[in-house]
């Protein structure tokens, strides 16, 4: 029984005699049980950040949206004059409406629309002769309308914002009328002006409380009026009485025009022929005095539809890099040196708030890490030495003394016999077993992870006339979209496949770029720009070896700067 | 089973304190960290497939055995009593993993025989060459037991399991366990008997 205790003991020690080195492939094994959890978090972790990206590009479109639809702007500089003279074509000043609006859309339209005015007006008022007592400018548009011989008398046009019903004018007498289509509607921010000066008319409208514009004619000017709906006011209305001809008075029932929408500028020019048959975005204040030209003032509150020159810049990248990763730790001493460099592309978009040199802004990149590694194959040879024994026969002769004789006191004699024979000499051999292994077989990896990354941007530029120079840089939050590939396992025996591989979902690094850019409009460059990006954390999480991805290469970008 | 109840075997086991398994490596396991998981399965790795590779046929098997023995121990690391030496701990639960996993899969009783006891001299031979084999060898003998003897003799000879517990855990008598235990040590002796032998007749012959 002691003896099998001692067994015992004898035998527990021997096993804690076994050694067990740590194998990183054990490791790995592991990482895929203990981590398995935790790229199910990181697919939350990824959601979020998708919806952090949607976040925040719905912010910056909105941001953008209310910087340009700050409501209905109406900007309306109507000079006074005690007594304002009775205009003739000849003689008639120029006469300013300044009408604002507020929306972009609006702006464009009413653009447009003005210039569809002044071709009307140009068209239609020949020969007519319109004194008017207020200077009609629509600017913004920079489209001036101008009709020879077409003076338009009217009061002063406003263009009010506000909730002032839209107004026309009405020129009646004569057949001279300025006609606002009473009824016209203009939705939300669409803006439909009409100007139309018949010809050989003179344009009679005048303002109720302004004295003079009186026609030279009875050409009829028919000039429709901006019509500009307000938002709180789908409808616009017309009041307008018809303006005097030939003394007649012309009376604007409701005086106050309103030409909302619009950014539009219709210059009524009155040479000595020929007279702006702009009325568009007109407003004529009731009780004005005849002979001067109000000036009303909207709120100051309201901004300017659209700035000169917006600070946001939105930006559109593409191009190609070259990648590479290199790798630390673990095995990878025995084939970093092997690996090698990729190209690969990648796309962004910025948006940019532009200062005079400095900007700030945050982007969404997409790009893709690669390199490839040309793994040649691994083999041990085992030399396995056995030692043998064997007989090596050896042909003899034996001497067998088969006698002696005595020959006196001090000799003898021997008697011999020499017997041939074979005699077995016991020798030792050696076979020597070689086995070769191939541990690892001969391959070229390319491996490509990529990555959708969000930038925080810092930019520096100096602005040349149309040339742009810049630096743009800044850390990236990157999260892991696809990965293809493989690397040399821990033990360095054989693969282990990218998709059996722990990754880092989430990753931090850096993006720099030089650009050069030429802007060949107000709104729109196109530029070249080298750029660096790279990762600041292991890609491939915690384990033995680390991969550090960077890439460099050029970028095309088109940007377009809000206006 | 209980990872952290029970009794643990006092005393015989292989496991040795580790010095690199300290109060804040494992705090920082507690915490999950990442980097600490790696430090304390490094540290453990030799302790760990020295008992997995003793219940197991294969060095596939034992690291199968051994992760999911360490996973249990991450799992399950908060509930462990400050009182209780992490090692002791550690090792209750990866011989808990093993034997949970062959309950889940035991074979069906297989008849075998016990062969005839050796005689005392060839005993204390045995021994002798025992003292002076390798580790790796006799590790190889061990795989020769039947899984089930193996197992029981592991569970007593090596990790100090009393019969009663062997049976529990086992779900066994007591006295199939001792029988397990006999037949598990007459299986290595003999084989050890027989390389001591061949290795007497080596010795002669040169």
């Amino acid at each position: 029984m002691n003896l099998n205790n001692e067994f015992d003991e004898l035998a527990r020690r021997k096993l804690q005699e076994q050694a067990f080195p740590f194998e990183e492939a054990n490791w790995s094994e592991m990482q895929k049980t203990l981590y398995g959890g935790r790229k199910r978090r990181a697919g939350g972790f990824w959601i979020l950040g998708s919806a952090a990206v949607l976040l925040v590009g719905i912010s910056s479109w909105w941001l953008l949206q209310d910087h340009s639809s700050s409501g209905p702007v109406t900007e309306v500089r109507e000079e006074r004059s005690s007594n304002a003279p009775e205009h003739t074509a000849s003689e008639a000043p120029a006469h300013t409406v300044i009408a604002r609006t507020g929306s972009l859309s609006s702006a464009e339209t009413s653009g447009t629309t003005g210039t569809t005015n002044d071709a009307t007006a140009t068209d239609q008022a020949t020969n007519a002769t319109v004194s008017s007592a207020g200077n009609t400018k629509s600017t913004g548009s920079d489209v001036r309308s101008t009709s020879s011989n077409t003076s338009i008398e009217a009061g002063t046009s406003t263009a009010k914002g506000g909730d002032r019903p839209t107004a026309s004018i009405a020129g009646a007498p004569g057949g001279s009328s300025i006609e606002g289509p009473e009824d016209r509607t203009s939705m939300g921010s669409t803006i439909t002006n009409t100007a139309e000066v018949s010809e050989n008319g003179t344009k009679q409208g005048e303002a109720r409380n302004m004295d003079g514009p009186k026609s030279n004619a009875g050409a009829v000017i028919t000039s429709g009026v901006a019509v500009g709906t307000l938002p709180d006011e789908g409808i616009a209305k017309s009041g307008n009485t018809a303006p005097a001809m030939d003394g007649q008075q012309v009376s604007a029932e409701e005086s106050e025009y309103s030409a909302v929408g619009a950014e539009e500028q219709a210059a009524a020019v009155n040479p000595a022929d020929s007279v702006a048959a702009a009325a568009t975005m007109a407003s004529v204040t009731p009780n004005t005095p005849s002979d001067s030209v109000a000036t009303a003032l909207l709120p100051a509150s309201l901004p300017p539809l659209i700035p000169e020159r917006a600070p946001w810049e939105i930006s559109l990248l593409g191009g190609i890099f070259s990648s590479n990763s290199t790798f630390t730790g673990g095995s990878s001493a025995d084939w970093s040196n092997d690996v090698g460099r990729m190209t690969t592309g990648g796309g962004a978009a910025e948006v940019m708030h532009m200062g005079r040199h400095f900007g700030l802004g945050i982007g969404l990149h997409y790009g893709t890490y690669a390199e490839r590694i040309t793994l040649g194959e691994l083999s041990s040879t085992t030399t396995t030495i056995d030692n043998f024994w064997f007989l090596v026969p050896v042909d003899t002769t034996l001497l067998f003394i088969s006698d002696t004789i005595n020959a006196g006191t001090d000799s003898s004699y021997y008697v011999g016999q020499s017997v041939p024979t074979t005699i077995n000499v016991l020798a030792e051999g050696a076979d020597t077993t070689s086995t070769t292994t191939v541990t690892r077989q001969a391959r070229e990896l390319v491996n490509r992870t990529s990555y959708l990354e969000i930038p925080l941007l810092f930019d520096v530029h100096l602005v040349q006339g149309p040339w742009s120079l810049g630096l743009r840089a800044g850390p990236t939050v990157g999260f892991l979209t696809g990965r293809t590939g493989a690397l040399p396992n821990a033990a360095n025996d054989g693969y282990t496949d990218f998709g059996d591989q722990a990754f880092r979902e989430v990753m931090v690094g850096y993006t720099a770029r030089a650009y050069i850019r030429y802007r060949w409009n107000d709104a729109w460059s196109i530029g070249l720009e080298p750029a660096l990006r790279g990762q600041l954390m292991n890609s491939l999480g915690e384990g033995a070896i680390d991969r550090r991805s960077t890439a460099f290469g050029g970028m095309i970008s088109l940007s377009y700067r809000l206006r | 089973m209980n990872l952290v109840e029970g009794s643990l075997p006092t005393g015989r086991g292989p496991f040795g304190t580790s010095p690199m398994v300290n109060e804040t490596l494992i705090a920082r396991c507690l915490r999950e960290e990442p980097k600490a998981q790696y430090e304390l399965y490094r540290a453990m790795h030799g302790q760990m497939m020295s008992i997995c590779s003793r219940y197991e046929r294969n060095k596939q098997d034992a690291v199968a055995r051994m992760n999911q023995g360490f996973l249990k121990i991450l799992t399950n690391i908060d509930k462990r009593r400050p009182e209780v030496p992490f090692e002791l701990w550690a090792r209750r639960i990866m011989i808990n993993t093993v034997i949970d996993e062959y309950r889940k899969d035991r074979p069906r009783k297989t008849q075998e025989s016990l062969d005839a006891s050796l005689d005392e001299s060839t005993l204390v031979e045995v021994n002798d060459y025992l003292r002076h084999m390798e580790a790796d060898a006799f590790a190889g003998l061990l795989q020769r037991v039947p899984d089930m003897s193996r197992k029981v003799f592991n569970l007593f000879a090596m990790d100090g399991y009393a019969h009663a517990e062997i049976g529990e855990l086992l779900g066994i008598s007591e006295g199939t366990s001792k029988w397990h235990v006999s037949h598990a040590r007459q299986v290595l002796q003999q084989a050890i008997a027989q390389l001591a032998g061949q290795h007497a007749v080596k010795t002669a012959i040169r």
